[in-house]
């Protein structure tokens, strides 16, 4: 299956089709979910694209950048499940990753 | 650095032609001009923007001097903005806009944003032929001010003239404007006074309200206030809504490029980091070498000037394939423009959403935009204005 699976903010959850090569965060915009902003249009500058990687095959993630970790630090929601879903390149070994769009700060 | 290093590199105008970077870029990342280096390449331009080795070398003073603005009352005014600090005091000084400005608190203005765009649409008479700057570039971050300090946003047209004329001279370095920004800048000092007064006595939810609550737990001082309430009516509208031209009239200048926005309107903010790309505001980004400092096996000497060339950069082949071209879904990247480190552009994300937003509803609104005729823009050794932009939205 070449899908990821979101939660909104209201606790929604939907199966978004996804294509290897796309940033999560574009797989979840073009679906049309815009709670997640995504100002900077990906290129790891805003931190409003955060997300909680909740389940799934979570070992298969790339570690953490240095320029995310110090984005994910003006979170006020910040926890050891986030990330910036402009930062995580689908791949087929992601396929049924869980997300969770972050709260608003 | 030796002799042979300077023999080596290229000589090049800081107002160069596109040909003129790409043959530069050929034969070295670094060239040299009057003015110091120039730097062509966007990886060596991002990394020595993002070290800390360089400094600024007093930051927008030199280009107060290069306006011959060297002495007198004006330019102890200038002396006191965060752009004419180094050090502690700058980071102390962006502490209050770091935190008013940061993304998270940027997102919560998208609703209103949003509001002030269709508003402006609204208003338009007759959408057949449209002044873009006058129309609309001008009235969005106008109007954003006003509702960011609690101003009425009747406001909009006389903010835009008082910004207009304070920062624009300097900035394309037209020493023939210099009294009209010196007199701008006090008329807006008066206001921005009398505004902190009636703020004191009724704080609320809005920019100048924080600032005086910074004052209050001791972040800034009295004057400080004043200080960044300044800098918010200088750099906040003139260099966006710029960018807003600039983006449109790359965006509508080649009708495939609108027509990739209109297929995938969700990734407007890529459309938008795009256009900078390819037409940045600003032409460059400043740093000063406070010692002899060797990058990529290059040396700039002690007490020269680098100046990072977004112009270039942005369309070096070494990182985008196809340079020249707009084209949606490139890898990401950022923004040679906005900075980076502690000297990166504040007003960077609002900017952003400024833009972006700008462009996704109208491309939801008025898909069939134009250009009629040619735009024009100019450039100076520092930033690009746009001087002519008529569109047809229908």
């Amino acid at each position: 299956m070449s899908a990821i699976i979101v939660t909104t903010r209201q606790g929604e959850n939907h199966v978004l089709e996804a294509q290897v090569g796309m940033s999560v965060m574009e797989i979840i915009r073009d679906a049309g979910l815009d709670e997640l902003l995504a100002l900077c249009g990906g290129c790891c500058s805003c931190a409003t694209c955060h997300v909680y990687v909740t389940d799934g095959p979570i070992d298969a993630l790339a570690g953490i950048g240095a320029d995310e970790n110090d984005l994910l630090d003006s979170s006020d929601h910040r926890d050891d499940r986030s990330r910036l879903s402009c930062q995580i390149i689908y791949a087929d070994a992601l396929a049924g990753l869980r997300v969770q769009i972050a709260p608003e700060d | 650095m030796s002799t042979a290093q300077l023999m080596d590199i290229p000589e090049i105008s800081p107002l160069a032609s596109r040909e003129d970077y790409a043959a530069a870029r050929r034969r070295s990342w670094v060239g040299k001009s009057a003015r110091g280096f120039e730097v062509l390449t966007h990886d060596q331009g991002w990394e020595i923007m993002s070290s800390k080795d360089f400094d600024i070398g007093g930051g927008f003073g030199v280009v107060l001097d290069a306006v011959d603005l060297t002495s007198g009352p004006y330019r102890e005014e200038w002396n006191k903005q965060i752009v004419c600090h180094e050090g502690e005091m700058r980071t102390k000084m962006r502490q209050p806009y770091m935190r008013l400005l940061k993304p998270q608190q940027v997102a919560k203005l998208q609703g209103d944003v949003r509001a002030i765009i269709h508003g402006i649409l609204d208003d338009i008479a007759d959408p057949t032929d449209v002044d873009f700057m006058a129309e609309i570039a001008w009235r969005l971050p106008t109007q954003l001010y006003c509702d960011l300090i609690s101003a009425p946003r009747e406001m909009a047209p006389w903010i835009g003239r008082v910004t207009e004329s304070i920062n624009p001279p300097l900035l394309m370095m037209d020493k023939d404007r210099i009294g009209e920004s010196e007199a701008a800048y006090w008329e807006g000092l008066a206001f921005i006074e009398k505004h902190i007064d009636d703020k004191r006595g009724n704080l609320g939810d809005d920019f100048t309200s924080e600032l005086i609550r910074c004052e209050l737990e001791g972040l800034i001082s009295h004057d400080q206030v004043k200080t960044l309430a300044m800098s918010l009516l200088i750099a906040s509208m003139d260099n966006t809504l710029h960018q807003l031209g600039l983006t449109f009239g790359t965006l509508l200048e080649d009708r495939s490029r609108w027509e990739q926005v209109l297929a995938r309107p969700t990734a407007a903010p890529q459309a938008a980091e795009e256009s900078y790309r390819l037409c940045p505001r600003f032409g460059v980004i400043a740093r000063h070498a406070p010692k002899d400092i060797e990058i990529n096996g290059f040396t700039f000497p002690a007490d020269s000037w680098i100046w990072i060339s977004t112009r270039s950069g942005g369309r070096d082949e070494s990182k985008f394939d196809d340079a020249d071209n707009f084209r949606m879904g490139r890898p990401a990247s950022r923004a040679l423009m906005f900075g980076s480190n502690h000297y990166s552009c504040l007003g960077a994300t609002l900017a952003r959403l400024e833009v972006s937003e700008t462009i996704r509803i109208i491309a939801d609104r008025f898909p069939n935009i134009h250009i009629k005729g040619d735009w024009r823009k100019v450039e100076s050794p520092l930033v690009t204005e746009v001087e002519h932009l008529r569109v047809s939205l229908i």
